[in-house]
Protein backbone atom coordinates (compact mmCIF):
# COMPACT_ATOMS: atom_id res chain seq x y z
CA UNK A 1 0.00 0.00 0.00
CA UNK A 2 1.03 3.58 -0.53
CA UNK A 3 0.86 5.85 2.47
CA UNK A 4 1.20 9.53 3.04
CA UNK A 5 2.50 10.68 6.40
CA UNK A 6 2.78 14.18 7.78
CA UNK A 7 5.37 14.71 10.51
CA UNK A 8 5.33 17.84 12.61
CA UNK A 9 8.50 18.95 14.44
CA UNK A 10 8.27 21.63 17.13
CA UNK A 11 10.71 22.93 19.72
CA UNK A 12 10.31 21.38 23.15
CA UNK A 13 8.67 23.45 25.85
CA UNK A 14 11.33 25.50 27.58
CA UNK A 15 13.68 25.68 24.59
CA UNK A 16 14.07 29.27 23.49
CA UNK A 17 12.38 30.00 20.16
CA UNK A 18 13.83 33.29 18.86
CA UNK A 19 12.14 32.76 15.48
CA UNK A 20 8.74 32.32 17.13
CA UNK A 21 9.30 35.46 19.20
CA UNK A 22 10.20 37.47 16.07
CA UNK A 23 7.07 36.21 14.30
CA UNK A 24 4.96 37.05 17.37
CA UNK A 25 6.32 40.63 17.24
CA UNK A 26 5.14 40.88 13.64
CA UNK A 27 1.74 39.37 14.46
CA UNK A 28 1.24 41.94 17.21
CA UNK A 29 2.42 44.73 14.86
CA UNK A 30 -0.25 43.61 12.41
CA UNK A 31 -2.78 44.48 15.07
CA UNK A 32 -3.51 41.02 16.47
CA UNK A 33 -2.78 41.91 20.07
CA UNK A 34 -4.76 38.91 21.33
CA UNK A 35 -1.98 36.54 20.21
CA UNK A 36 0.57 35.92 22.96
CA UNK A 37 2.62 33.04 21.64
CA UNK A 38 3.88 31.76 18.28
CA UNK A 39 5.85 28.51 18.03
CA UNK A 40 7.88 27.97 14.90
CA UNK A 41 8.49 24.48 13.58
CA UNK A 42 8.78 22.24 10.56
CA UNK A 43 6.42 20.00 8.68
CA UNK A 44 7.41 17.07 6.49
CA UNK A 45 5.23 15.10 4.08
CA UNK A 46 6.49 11.60 3.29
CA UNK A 47 5.11 9.27 0.63
CA UNK A 48 6.05 5.65 1.20
CA UNK A 49 5.22 2.06 0.43
CA UNK A 50 4.39 -0.23 3.35
CA UNK A 51 2.65 -3.52 4.10
CA UNK A 52 0.10 -1.92 6.37
CA UNK A 53 -0.56 1.17 8.44
CA UNK A 54 1.32 -0.20 11.44
CA UNK A 55 4.57 -0.78 9.56
CA UNK A 56 4.21 2.57 7.77
CA UNK A 57 3.90 4.27 11.17
CA UNK A 58 6.98 2.39 12.43
CA UNK A 59 9.12 3.51 9.51
CA UNK A 60 7.98 7.13 9.70
CA UNK A 61 8.60 7.23 13.45
CA UNK A 62 12.13 5.86 13.01
CA UNK A 63 12.90 8.49 10.35
CA UNK A 64 11.51 11.24 12.55
CA UNK A 65 13.61 10.06 15.51
CA UNK A 66 16.85 9.56 13.59
CA UNK A 67 16.81 12.47 11.18
CA UNK A 68 13.84 14.84 11.10
CA UNK A 69 14.09 15.93 14.73
CA UNK A 70 16.91 16.61 17.17
CA UNK A 71 15.83 15.12 20.52
CA UNK A 72 17.81 17.74 22.46
CA UNK A 73 15.69 20.56 21.09
CA UNK A 74 12.61 19.18 19.41
CA UNK A 75 9.58 16.93 19.74
CA UNK A 76 7.89 15.33 16.77
CA UNK A 77 4.42 14.03 16.10
CA UNK A 78 3.24 11.87 13.22
CA UNK A 79 0.22 14.03 12.55
CA UNK A 80 -1.51 12.17 9.74
CA UNK A 81 -1.02 8.79 8.21
CA UNK A 82 -3.32 8.12 5.31
CA UNK A 83 -3.59 5.70 2.43
CA UNK A 84 -2.24 7.72 -0.46
CA UNK A 85 -3.96 7.99 -3.79
CA UNK A 86 -1.06 9.87 -5.42
CA UNK A 87 1.26 7.97 -7.71
CA UNK B 1 57.79 12.55 13.33
CA UNK B 2 55.68 14.85 11.17
CA UNK B 3 52.00 14.69 11.96
CA UNK B 4 49.13 14.62 9.51
CA UNK B 5 45.77 16.07 10.41
CA UNK B 6 42.72 15.02 8.40
CA UNK B 7 40.49 17.97 7.46
CA UNK B 8 37.03 16.77 6.49
CA UNK B 9 35.29 18.42 3.56
CA UNK B 10 31.51 18.19 3.11
CA UNK B 11 29.64 19.78 0.22
CA UNK B 12 29.27 23.33 1.61
CA UNK B 13 32.30 23.33 3.93
CA UNK B 14 34.18 26.59 3.41
CA UNK B 15 36.95 26.87 6.00
CA UNK B 16 38.99 23.79 5.11
CA UNK B 17 41.78 25.66 3.31
CA UNK B 18 42.05 28.18 6.16
CA UNK B 19 42.53 25.28 8.59
CA UNK B 20 45.14 23.63 6.35
CA UNK B 21 47.02 26.93 6.16
CA UNK B 22 46.91 27.47 9.93
CA UNK B 23 48.29 23.94 10.43
CA UNK B 24 51.03 24.58 7.86
CA UNK B 25 52.16 27.61 9.86
CA UNK B 26 52.97 25.14 12.63
CA UNK B 27 54.76 22.81 10.22
CA UNK B 28 51.96 20.27 10.01
CA UNK B 29 50.30 18.83 6.94
CA UNK B 30 46.53 18.98 6.73
CA UNK B 31 45.02 16.40 4.40
CA UNK B 32 41.64 17.20 2.90
CA UNK B 33 39.25 14.24 3.16
CA UNK B 34 36.08 14.24 1.07
CA UNK B 35 32.95 13.30 3.01
CA UNK B 36 32.07 10.35 0.76
CA UNK B 37 35.24 8.46 1.71
CA UNK B 38 34.57 5.65 4.17
CA UNK B 39 37.98 5.51 5.86
CA UNK B 40 39.72 8.50 7.39
CA UNK B 41 43.05 6.72 6.87
CA UNK B 42 46.24 7.18 8.86
CA UNK B 43 45.90 10.56 10.51
CA UNK B 44 47.02 11.79 13.90
CA UNK B 45 44.01 14.01 14.39
CA UNK B 46 40.86 15.23 12.66
CA UNK B 47 39.44 18.72 12.15
CA UNK B 48 35.87 19.25 10.98
CA UNK B 49 35.97 22.81 9.64
CA UNK B 50 33.29 25.45 9.42
CA UNK B 51 30.86 26.12 6.61
CA UNK B 52 27.40 24.93 5.70
CA UNK B 53 27.70 21.15 5.28
CA UNK B 54 24.99 19.89 2.92
CA UNK B 55 23.62 23.44 2.83
CA UNK B 56 22.67 23.20 6.52
CA UNK B 57 19.39 21.76 5.24
CA UNK B 58 17.06 20.40 7.94
CA UNK B 59 19.41 21.55 10.76
CA UNK B 60 23.12 22.37 10.71
CA UNK B 61 24.98 19.06 10.83
CA UNK B 62 21.85 16.91 10.60
CA UNK B 63 22.63 15.54 7.14
CA UNK B 64 26.43 15.65 7.47
CA UNK B 65 26.07 13.23 10.32
CA UNK B 66 25.03 10.56 7.79
CA UNK B 67 27.90 11.22 5.36
CA UNK B 68 29.94 8.03 4.73
CA UNK B 69 33.08 9.41 6.46
CA UNK B 70 31.26 9.87 9.78
CA UNK B 71 31.43 6.22 10.89
CA UNK B 72 35.20 6.35 10.57
CA UNK B 73 35.34 9.64 12.50
CA UNK B 74 33.21 8.19 15.29
CA UNK B 75 35.46 5.13 15.63
CA UNK B 76 38.58 7.33 15.42
CA UNK B 77 37.23 9.52 18.22
CA UNK B 78 36.45 6.46 20.35
CA UNK B 79 40.09 5.33 19.95
CA UNK B 80 41.16 8.58 21.61
CA UNK B 81 42.46 10.36 18.51
CA UNK B 82 41.95 14.15 18.79
CA UNK B 83 38.88 15.45 16.91
CA UNK B 84 38.21 19.20 16.74
CA UNK B 85 34.96 20.58 15.28
CA UNK B 86 34.94 24.28 14.50
CA UNK B 87 31.63 26.16 14.11
CA UNK B 88 29.67 23.96 11.67
CA UNK B 89 32.03 21.17 12.75
CA UNK B 90 30.78 21.62 16.34
CA UNK B 91 27.21 21.34 15.05
CA UNK B 92 28.12 18.13 13.19
CA UNK B 93 29.70 16.62 16.34
CA UNK B 94 26.57 17.28 18.43
CA UNK B 95 24.29 15.85 15.74
CA UNK B 96 26.55 12.78 15.53
CA UNK B 97 26.27 12.27 19.29
CA UNK B 98 30.03 12.70 19.87
CA UNK B 99 29.28 15.77 21.98
CA UNK B 100 26.20 16.50 24.12
CA UNK B 101 23.75 19.38 23.64
CA UNK B 102 22.79 21.25 20.49
CA UNK B 103 23.37 24.59 18.79
CA UNK B 104 20.20 26.62 18.49
CA UNK B 105 19.54 29.86 16.60
CA UNK B 106 21.22 32.90 18.21
CA UNK B 107 18.96 34.45 20.80
CA UNK B 108 19.03 37.85 19.06
CA UNK B 109 18.17 36.24 15.68
CA UNK B 110 21.21 37.89 14.11
CA UNK B 111 24.03 36.36 12.17
CA UNK B 112 27.07 37.45 14.21
CA UNK B 113 30.47 38.01 12.61
CA UNK B 114 32.95 39.67 14.95
CA UNK B 115 35.81 39.10 17.36
CA UNK B 116 34.85 37.86 20.81
CA UNK B 117 36.83 37.46 23.99
CA UNK B 118 36.94 33.97 25.49
CA UNK B 119 38.03 32.70 28.86
CA UNK B 120 39.86 29.39 29.09
CA UNK B 121 37.83 27.28 31.53
CA UNK B 122 39.63 23.95 31.18
CA UNK B 123 42.98 23.01 29.71
CA UNK B 124 42.32 19.32 29.94
CA UNK B 125 41.05 19.19 26.34
CA UNK B 126 42.96 18.72 23.09
CA UNK B 127 42.04 22.26 22.02
CA UNK B 128 43.25 24.04 25.14
CA UNK B 129 46.14 22.05 26.64
CA UNK B 130 48.66 24.81 25.77
CA UNK B 131 46.56 27.49 27.46
CA UNK B 132 46.46 28.50 31.12
CA UNK B 133 43.06 28.29 32.82
CA UNK B 134 41.68 31.80 33.24
CA UNK B 135 43.61 33.21 30.28
CA UNK B 136 41.61 35.42 27.91
CA UNK B 137 41.97 34.96 24.16
CA UNK B 138 40.27 36.72 21.25
CA UNK B 139 38.86 34.77 18.29
CA UNK B 140 36.27 35.61 15.65
CA UNK B 141 32.80 34.06 15.56
CA UNK B 142 30.75 33.81 12.39
CA UNK B 143 27.43 32.05 12.92
CA UNK B 144 23.66 32.17 13.07
CA UNK B 145 23.20 28.96 15.05
CA UNK B 146 25.74 29.12 17.86
CA UNK B 147 23.44 29.31 20.85
CA UNK B 148 24.58 26.28 22.88
CA UNK B 149 21.62 24.55 24.52
CA UNK B 150 21.31 21.49 26.73
CA UNK B 151 19.17 20.20 29.57
CA UNK B 152 20.00 20.76 33.25
CA UNK B 153 21.42 17.27 33.79
CA UNK B 154 23.77 17.63 30.81
CA UNK B 155 24.87 21.06 32.04
CA UNK B 156 25.70 19.61 35.48
CA UNK B 157 27.69 16.82 33.84
CA UNK B 158 29.60 19.31 31.67
CA UNK B 159 30.59 21.34 34.73
CA UNK B 160 31.26 18.37 37.01
CA UNK B 161 33.45 16.62 34.43
CA UNK B 162 35.43 19.74 33.48
CA UNK B 163 34.06 19.58 29.93
CA UNK B 164 33.52 23.32 29.42
CA UNK B 165 36.59 24.43 27.43
CA UNK B 166 35.90 28.13 26.66
CA UNK B 167 33.25 30.58 27.80
CA UNK B 168 32.38 33.89 26.17
CA UNK B 169 33.36 36.83 28.36
CA UNK B 170 30.35 38.73 26.97
CA UNK B 171 27.75 36.20 25.79
CA UNK B 172 26.93 37.13 22.17
CA UNK B 173 24.33 34.51 21.24
CA UNK B 174 22.41 33.33 24.31
CA UNK B 175 24.43 30.17 24.94
CA UNK B 176 23.66 28.54 28.29
CA UNK B 177 26.27 29.69 30.85
CA UNK B 178 28.07 31.53 28.01
CA UNK B 179 29.51 28.24 26.73
CA UNK B 180 31.59 28.67 23.57
CA UNK B 181 33.33 25.26 23.48
CA UNK B 182 32.96 21.87 25.14
CA UNK B 183 34.77 18.54 25.11
CA UNK B 184 33.67 14.97 25.61
CA UNK B 185 34.42 13.37 28.98
CA UNK B 186 37.89 12.18 27.98
CA UNK B 187 38.79 15.54 26.41
CA UNK B 188 39.85 14.24 22.98
CA UNK B 189 36.74 15.49 21.13
CA UNK B 190 36.17 19.25 21.20
CA UNK B 191 33.54 21.45 19.56
CA UNK B 192 33.95 25.22 19.47
CA UNK B 193 31.93 27.95 17.77
CA UNK B 194 34.81 30.49 17.43
CA UNK B 195 37.22 30.15 14.49
CA UNK B 196 40.87 29.72 15.59
CA UNK B 197 42.04 29.41 11.97
CA UNK B 198 40.84 32.97 11.31
CA UNK B 199 43.15 34.29 14.05
CA UNK B 200 46.33 32.46 13.13
CA UNK B 201 48.41 35.22 11.51
CA UNK B 202 48.98 38.86 12.41
CA UNK B 203 47.63 39.94 9.02
CA UNK B 204 44.25 38.39 9.98
CA UNK B 205 44.06 40.59 13.05
CA UNK B 206 45.31 38.19 15.70
CA UNK B 207 47.26 35.05 16.45
CA UNK B 208 45.43 33.66 19.50
CA UNK B 209 43.99 30.86 17.36
CA UNK B 210 47.43 29.33 16.92
CA UNK B 211 47.40 28.26 20.57
CA UNK B 212 44.32 26.12 19.85
CA UNK B 213 46.14 24.31 17.02
CA UNK B 214 49.33 24.09 19.12
CA UNK B 215 47.23 22.39 21.79
CA UNK B 216 45.81 19.98 19.22
CA UNK B 217 49.27 19.13 17.92
CA UNK B 218 50.77 18.65 21.36
CA UNK B 219 47.87 16.26 22.10
CA UNK B 220 48.70 14.42 18.87
CA UNK B 221 52.29 13.86 19.96
CA UNK B 222 51.10 12.61 23.37
CA UNK B 223 48.43 10.26 21.98
CA UNK B 224 50.79 9.10 19.20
Amino acid sequence: MKYEAVVEVLLKDGVSDPEGVAILDAVVSLGYGSVHKVASGKLFRLLLQAEDEHSAADVVTQIAEQLLSNPVLEDFRVRDLLVSSSA
Amino acid sequence: MASTIGVVVFPGSNCEHDVVRALSLLGVKGRLIWHSETDIGLVDGVVIPGGFAHGDYLRPGAIARFSPIMNSIVSTARRGIPVLGICNGFQVLTEAGLLPGALQKNSGLRFICRDVELEVVSNRSVASSSLAVGRKITLPINHFEGNFTCDEATLSDLNDNDQVVFRYVDNPNGSVESIAAISNVSGNVVGMMPHPERASEAILGGTDGLSVFESLLSSVSISG
